[in-house]
């Protein structure tokens, strides 16, 4: 039942589903019922190792499962050597606008940065020492340099040439610049001052706000802004493959908060650039670059506000009208979670029960039938088939095992009548009721 | 009027009467002293009068056109007539004409009628020539002010909005408008006239007009009646007051631009309106209207009459606590009104329905859709049942749903749904059993599909004194199915397994140019270093990376960041990408991250031997 579980992972589970959080390590033992999207999610993780660029939407209700979906990408990216970053959407960060809110979320992508070594983001300067240790190694071997010889002041300028060749190979926008940054911070590393290389770094987080300031720290004219972001983006992607990555991983969730923009000539602004990174990769412009961007149903078929509402886009992301609910197609850029059946729930505590005994080594008194009575229980209380959601179902569970394993005489039946369903979704439940400015 | 004193004086010391027929007059002139003629107000001038007969229209310009001597006499008989001193103008009346017509275009640019009106009939009474011109100058005048007049007020009629036309009285004739309701004497009904007393969207509002004025007459009454300082009455305390506030202008202001009558005039009627605005500020108060007027103090200039406008208002305070409670209380379509300019009013309201409650339910009920009724063009309607309803929650659960279910019918957000708008403690008393919350949260459910309150508010009432038992479902399941998704689930975690297995190279690639065999120079002999290292050979860890590692091999296993950093410097590595090298080496042995980077670099004791040589 448990398939070789290790035991860090059965932990992991345990407690971090207890928390109502996904689990660092171990989340494949938990994928009940999502079999034929992780497939579908594997291939495209090949497809874009393999110089392919991809988007996909991942749509599905409040607690239906998005973050764990997006969380299970993120492990399997990290694991095939891609370079992931996270960040959500919100009042403050989209993907167009000309008040810095676009250049925030970049900023926000940039400072999440994770490669397997360094999980919880912040891998930036980690990539940029590994590329510029590249460099050095090449520039010395181009010129026969011994390697401690290279650093030395005498060959930065050959050092500097090489990074301008480097990256004016990668580059398409703003090469120069990011050239002359990076010159920086391996100058700024080079003389032990932190100041420069931090300078350097907030620069290509996209954290100066004026040209001038950034003409004064370093050197540069540009900065990265809200309309340049993406290009440096997709600079990026090509750096991070060149260093020997997969690809560049982005996952958006959140993006009820594009949905709720509030006046729609913004709002359909960001459709805009969903539809030009679309193009993108699904044009080929760009490579090794996967969007993953989650949202609700409403979020992407509301007529009015959704990205439905953006006739271009409606006609890409349009369901694939032979499917379905039997004969699914993950192939296409809309993923739709479906809610779990009464079977896969079953299957899925049945796995959590062991699980949860595997990491205490016991054997919790909980039959099937036992389950199956928790289940029904759960089903029929008020407001179940409105708010229960598998985090909830899941939390519930696994506390009566804990209470269960610690009390093994207690009344089971008295524990399950206990239970209440109660609606934690965020209050913007009805967003058709957002007022339009 | 202006420098009388001054010219009395000088009158003085040449021993002449200070009267208009005896005066000298001064020229600006040294030279040429005007010699005071017998039995005439004309005195004549010395040097003798440049002669100026204007032929055709006579314009305010033709004083750029004329003679150099011309301009010189006409500045010293200007002068002079300022002074009240006139001068013979030896038949050249056109200087008195010019005189005129620069007065009467100063008259248009804004300085009062009344002081052309007086030179004009001045000048006609010396120089009886000038009497039909300086009529006609005076009427034209008046004509062009009165255009302009009457403009104005169609302007502020249009802005306004008002529908004087209809009622036969302006703007602000309160007075006019009010005589018959409030049986205003003809006195005081012109008085409240002159106070043009500006409108506000509360005294729009008539019946809260009457009863400001109203109040306002009684008060009036009071002050008269009232001994200020034990001896003075109001009228006398009022007068002398002024007196000092004219003389604190007068030495305030340019003395050429003061006009003592304007003055009073507006301070007395400013302090007029502003103890109407007082009356109004108590009816505001007694009608729950929380905004009020600002006072402004007019008699701020001197003390005595900042100290007698505080002494009236603490009268009229006394007054006013008097009289408020004889103030008739709001119709309920004045009160209406009151709602609709006062949002937030009904708080006030609902708080005396709860602080009055009395095991009431229904009647607390009934007053909440009253007031609501009130307030039905209020923003805030909702805010009405959702307050009263959380009130009701703790004394009866049913009234207390209804109120709910009638806030979510006006309120234009998304529902709360009721296990979040009421908090936990209410819950337990509203949805005693489980069948009762299912009831609620059914009738929630249809409710925000079908908004129909009357068919919510009738279920409601027939359900949830007695709710129906519920219907368990049972829930199936399929054994093959199950089977099917076990195999499936299996199927997935091997997939995922695979791509989590680590991999037999962990690094990433070099660069395609970096895989080029190097010159003996670049490359340092590693096996130097891994033959004599502590770690196990199975990591192909570089020297640098080995020298790093030792560094750990203390008993906390642990490196001050500014020591690596140091370390790292002096190797010629960046730091990062030597902890990232390590960390990235020994990933496949441990499936976790060696060093972790805290307050200090830290390897845990486990990894640690994992990572030793057996």
């Amino acid at each position: 039942m448990i398939d070789g579980i290790k035991p860090k992972e059965a932990t992991s589970i345990i407690n971090s589903l207890i928390g109502g959080v996904v689990p660092k390590i171990g989340v494949q033992h938990i994928t009940v019922g999502r079999s034929e999207e992780i497939k579908a999610v594997v291939a495209a993780l090949e497809d874009v190792k393999n110089g392919h660029s991809m988007v996909k939407f991942w749509i599905g209700d409040y607690g239906s499962g998005k973050s764990f979906m997006l969380h299970l990408l993120n492990t399997v990216a990290l694991k095939q050597k891609f370079v992931v970053a996270n960040a959500d959407f919100t009042p403050d960060n989209r993907l167009y606008s000309n008040d810095g809110k676009a250049v925030a979320l970049y900023s926000a992508i940039m400072d999440n940065i994770a490669i397997q070594t360094k999980p919880e983001g912040g891998a930036l300067p980690v990539l940029l020492e590994k590329w510029i240790e590249q460099i050095i190694e090449k520039t010395a071997d181009d010129h026969d340099i011994p390697l401690a010889d290279i650093r030395d002041e005498r060959n930065w300028n050959l050092v500097q040439k090489q990074i301008l060749k480097t990256v004016n190979e990668i580059t398409e926008v703003g090469g120069f610049d990011f050239a002359a940054v990076v010159m920086k911070y391996y100058e700024g590393y080079m003389k032990d001052d932190e100041q420069l290389r931090r300078n350097a770094l907030r620069w290509l987080k996209g954290e100066y706000r004026t040209k001038s300031e950034a003409r004064q720290d370093l050197g540069v004219r540009e900065i990265i802004h809200d309309t340049n972001y993406y290009d440096m983006l997709k600079n990026f992607c090509k750096l991070f493959v060149s260093i020997g990555y997969s690809g560049f991983m982005i996952n958006l969730d959140e993006a009820v908060n594009l949905y709720k923009i509030s006046t729609s000539p913004m709002r359909e602004k960001n459709y805009e650039k969903i539809m030009t990174i679309y193009n993108d990769c699904f044009q080929g412009k760009v490579a090794n670059l996967y969007f993953n961007i989650a949202g609700t149903k409403e979020v992407l078929e509301n007529e009015r506000r959704g990205l439905f509402s953006y006739k271009a886009l409606k006609s890409r992301l349009e369901t694939n009208r032979f499917e379905t609910a039997e004969a699914r197609d993950y192939a296409q850029p809309v993923i739709r979670l479906m809610p779990l059946d009464h079977n896969e729930i079953f299957v899925l505590l049945k796995k959590l029960k062991a699980i949860f005994d595997f990491h205490y080594k016991s054997e919790t008194n909980i039959s099937d039938r036992e389950i199956q009575g928790f289940m029904e229980e759960l089903f029929n209380k008020p407001g179940a088939a409105e708010f229960l959601t598998p985090r909830e179902l899941i939390r519930d569970f696994l506390n009566i095992l804990n209470i269960v394993r610690q009390n093994p005489m207690v009344d089971k039946v008295k524990l399950f009548g206990d239970l209440v369903v109660s609606d934690e979704r965020p209050k913007e439940t009805s967003l058709d009721s957002i007022e339009e400015l | 009027m202006k420098n009388n004193k001054k010219q009395i004086s000088l009158f003085e010391e040449q021993n002449v009467e200070p009267n208009n027929s005896k005066k000298n007059p001064k020229s600006s002139s040294a030279s040429h002293p005007p010699n005071k003629q017998k039995d005439s107000i004309l005195i004549k001038y010395g040097p003798g009068v440049p002669a100026w007969k204007h032929k055709g229209v006579l314009d305010i310009e033709v004083l750029d056109k004329i003679e150099w001597e011309q301009r010189e006499f006409y500045e010293i008989f200007k002068e002079n007539f300022d002074k009240g001193i006139f001068l013979e103008l030896e038949g050249s009346d056109t200087y008195a004409l010019t005189f005129l017509l620069e007065l009467a275009t100063e008259c248009l640019k804004g300085s009062d009628f009344a002081t052309l009106q007086n030179s004009t009939a001045q000048i006609g009474k010396l120089y009886p020539n000038t009497v039909m011109m300086g009529n006609m100058i005076c009427s034209e005048v008046m004509d062009v002010l009165n255009a302009r007049a009457s403009k104005e007020d169609r302007n502020s009629r249009r802005q306004g909005g008002f529908r004087d036309y209809d009622y036969g009285y302006s703007n602000y004739e309160w007075g006019t408008r009010f005589k018959k309701k409030l049986k205003l004497n003809p006195q005081q009904a012109r008085h409240l006239d002159y106070l043009d007393y500006p409108i506000n969207a509360f005294f729009e509002i008539e019946a809260c007009a009457l009863e400001t004025i109203r109040l306002y007459f009684t008060a009036m009454q009071g002050l008269s009646r009232t001994t200020f300082y034990e001896k003075f009455t109001y009228e006398d305390v009022l007068e002398t007051v002024l007196g000092e506030h004219l003389e604190a202008v007068r030495e305030e202001l340019e003395w050429d631009y003061f006009d003592e009558n304007y003055e009073s005039e507006f301070v007395l009627k400013e302090f007029s309106i502003n103890i109407l605005r007082f009356c109004e500020n108590a009816v505001r108060e007694h009608y729950g209207h929380k905004r009020k007027l600002n006072l402004e103090m007019v008699f701020s200039r001197t003390d005595r009459g900042a100290q007698f406008e505080d002494d009236v208002y603490f009268v009229l305070q006394k007054i006013a606590e008097r009289l408020v409670p004889e103030i008739k209380p709001p119709d309920l379509q004045t009160d209406t009104k009151l709602y609709e300019i006062n949002p937030t009013r009904w708080k006030a309201k609902l708080e005396k329905f709860i602080a009055d409650y009395q095991d009431d339910p229904n009647l607390f009920h009934d007053r909440v859709l009253t007031l609501a009724a009130m307030n039905k063009k209020s923003r805030t309607l909702e805010k009405i049942y959702f307050d009263a309803s959380k009130f009701m929650a703790r004394q009866n659960s049913l009234v207390a749903l209804d109120l709910y279910f009638r806030g979510f019918y006006f309120d234009r957000r998304p529902i709360n749904y009721p296990d979040k708008f009421f908090g936990k403690a209410l819950q337990k008393k509203l949805f005693p059993t489980p069948e009762h919350l299912y009831i609620v949260l059914n009738l929630v459910l249809d409710f925000v599909r079908d908004k129909n309150l009357d068919k919510a508010l009738t279920v409601l009432s027939e359900h949830y004194t007695k709710p129906p038992s519920l219907p368990k479902k049972k829930i199936r399941l399929d054994s093959e199915q199950i089977r099917q998704v076990q195999e499936e689930h299996s199927g997935t975690v091997r997939l995922l397994n695979e791509y989590l297995a680590d991999e037999e190279e962990a690094a990433p690639p070099p660069m395609p140019a970096a895989r080029k065999p190097k010159s003996p120079k670049a490359k340092p002999a590693p096996k130097d270093g891994a033959t004599r290292s502590i770690f196990s050979e199975a990591i192909a860890f570089t020297p640098v990376q080995i020298k790093a590692l030792e560094l750990f091999s203390q008993p906390d296993l642990s490196v001050a960041q500014s020591d690596l950093q140091a370390f790292a410097k002096s190797e010629g590595v960046f730091l990062n990408r030597l902890i990232d090298g390590i960390n990235d080496l020994c990933y496949e042995i441990l499936d976790d991250i060696l060093i972790e980077e805290e307050e200090a670099y830290t390897i845990l004791p486990d990894h640690y031997q994992k990572i030793l040589a057996k």
